[in-house]
């Protein structure tokens, strides 16, 4: 297989961006990884567009030959890549394929959500018709719902308080506070939302015990990369920053209801997508310097982090109170501010947490969040509840 | 007026959106709930039995059963929802996932003042609301 170098990102503020369509802001985020990649770059040949619910939140369809022709950018070839909140990172793996296989030499991969176009009742209805059509939707059930039973047997099991969990929303909102781009930039007091007087008033339950700290907001957004073949004649010279390569791509399936798994706790998609993606790099979890992990419920940063290996089971919530998890720790996870605070436009988040691992990896995400000399970057983008879900890593030698 | 053909689509939308049954493979009896087309133990394949004859030509096909999910079972996991999605009027519904006697693991609603995960319900099939005007029937566990 050939070799991909990512010479350009770009991004889109994460937020209300309800006076653009979904294609001009696929398109804006494209245009800032052009930008970003330089204008010696030969030409895109072809695009990859990444997204979730363009046809039932905006109905529009087509949107990857709107984006084309937005950035002027025809004849090149254009396809869109749908898997659910896992859209962002499949699109790239996508992207990634097309060059590594030989069919393409300069990709632009772009995915973004346009969520805010509908009120939030929608918006979960949306994000709900994920489940299985006959025997869970129309129960009302919905993926907080889900992330409220899960996080109960995760709680008993592993004897986490409602005070433990609130130290992530901390860590992750201070983060988000130096992100640019992030929803929702604002300091967390954890006293305030665990303990407070006022806590129940200030954080209430969505799905008990889930509350309303320990989940995402609904965004909107989007995030973009130009991949090239590494092999181009003088590739590297015509580069206008520090090449980042792309390591190792794993993905995995789980079952379609989460009631079918064996052991309800184990999530063998996050577990399986990290091992492919350790192989294909030739790297083990003990090399990852950074992560930036799906966390839509809190939680799952947890969950993720113990089936990816960076810590032993149950072991994820001490390394988050002793500050393992810092901008300054042992392994910083999600410098970006994570779902929790930058964000979560869903078909989007895949290739935004890509975003953040190349801005560290070449050293320019802001003073206050760049994780210190890092190698290696890892990206766990979670599709349904661990339906299906895609790892990236990254390594900028 | 309703037409046989308007009749029968509205028979059909209520009969998809009425699950309550696991599958039971003829050759290795293992259960499925939601229906699979391919049985997890044994590999044996179910085809559409109005055309298993003429369009797939399959002679001395047997036909997968319905198990009714009901009577005793075990709490697994349970959460009350606020974020419901669009189309209900309640302000929050509990809902539960447990597993049968027969080793069957399914999501529904929960009728249970103190739930405690491992302790024993039981499973009935009851209307529990409407979509489009059509009743939906599903699972639900009581004490």
């Amino acid at each position: 297989m050939r070799k991909v170098i990512i010479a350009g990102t770009g991004h889109t503020s994460f937020g209300n961006l309800r006076k653009y369509k979904l294609s001009e802001i696929l398109a804006y985020a494209a245009l800032d990884a052009m930008e970003n990649g330089g204008n010696d770059l030969p030409p895109i040949d072809q695009v990859i567009v990444g997204n979730m619910g363009a046809g039932i939140l905006n109905h529009q369809t087509g949107v990857e030959s709107a984006v084309v022709s937005t950035l002027n950018l025809e004849p090149a070839s254009a396809e869109m890549v749908v898997n659910g909140p896992a859209s962002g990172a499949s699109a790239f793996k996508v992207g990634y394929m097309a060059i590594a296989s030989g069919m393409a030499d300069v990709v632009l991969v772009t995915a973004g959500e346009l969520m805010r176009a509908v009120t939030g009742w929608q918006a979960t209805d949306f994000v709900a018709t994920l489940t299985h059509p006959d025997i869970e939707y129309p129960y009302g059930i919905t993926l907080p719902g889900y992330a409220g039973m899960y996080l109960r047997a995760y709680m008993d099991k592993y004897n986490i308080s409602d005070e433990m969990l609130s130290s992530i929303s901390v860590r992750d909102h201070h983060n988000g506070m130096f992100n640019p781009w992030a929803h929702v930039q604002v300091e967390v007091d954890k006293e305030a939302i665990s303990s407070g007087n006022d806590a129940k008033v200030i954080n209430p339950m969505v799905a008990k015990p889930l509350r309303m700290y320990h989940t995402c907001p609904v965004s909107d957004g989007a995030a973009a990369a130009v991949l090239v073949a590494a092999d181009l004649p003088d590739i590297q010279k015509k580069l206008k920053h520090k090449p980042v390569f792309v390591s190792g791509i794993g993905s995995a399936t789980d079952t379609h209801c989460v009631h079918n798994r064996k052991d309800l706790l184990k999530l063998d998609a996050v577990r399986l997508s990290a091992e492919k993606a350790y192989k294909m790099a030739g790297v083990k979890a003990s090399d990852i310097d950074l992560a930036e992990l799906h966390d839509a419920f809190i939680f799952l940063e947890l969950c993720l982090a113990e089936e990816a290996g960076l810590f032993p089971r149950g072991k994820a919530i001490e390394a988050v109170l002793s500050g393992k998890t810092d901008i300054k720790g042992q392994i910083p996870i999600n410098p970006s501010g994570g779902l929790k605070s930058k964000g979560h436009p869903v078909g989007g988040t895949g290739m935004s947490q890509i975003y953040e691992l190349v801005k560290q990896l070449r050293g320019d995400a802001e003073k206050e969040r760049q994780v210190e000399n890092p190698k290696t970057a890892m990206a766990i983008n979670f599709g349904g509840f661990g339906n299906n879900v895609v790892t990236t890593i990254l390594q900028n030698s | 007026m309703l037409n046989d053909i308007d009749k029968l689509q509205i028979e059909n939308i209520y009969s998809q959106q009425t699950v309550t049954n696991a599958d039971c493979c003829p050759e290795c009896k293992t259960l499925a709930y939601p229906p699979v087309l391919v049985c997890k133990k044994c590999g044996n394949r179910r085809y559409p039995e109005d055309e298993v004859e003429y369009v797939w030509h399959k002679k001395g096909y047997k036909t997968w059963s319905k198990v009714p999910l009901e009577g005793k079972c075990t709490l697994v996991t349970w959460t009350r929802l606020w974020a419901l999605p669009d189309g209900f009027d309640v302000r929050y519904i509990d809902f539960a996932i447990v597993k049968f006697e027969n080793g069957v693991k399914a999501l529904g609603h929960l009728d249970c003042e103190k739930p405690v995960a491992g302790m024993t319900l039981n499973g009935d099939t009851i209307k529990l609301r409407e979509i489009d005007g059509n009743d939906f029937y599903g699972l639900i566990f009581r004490e």
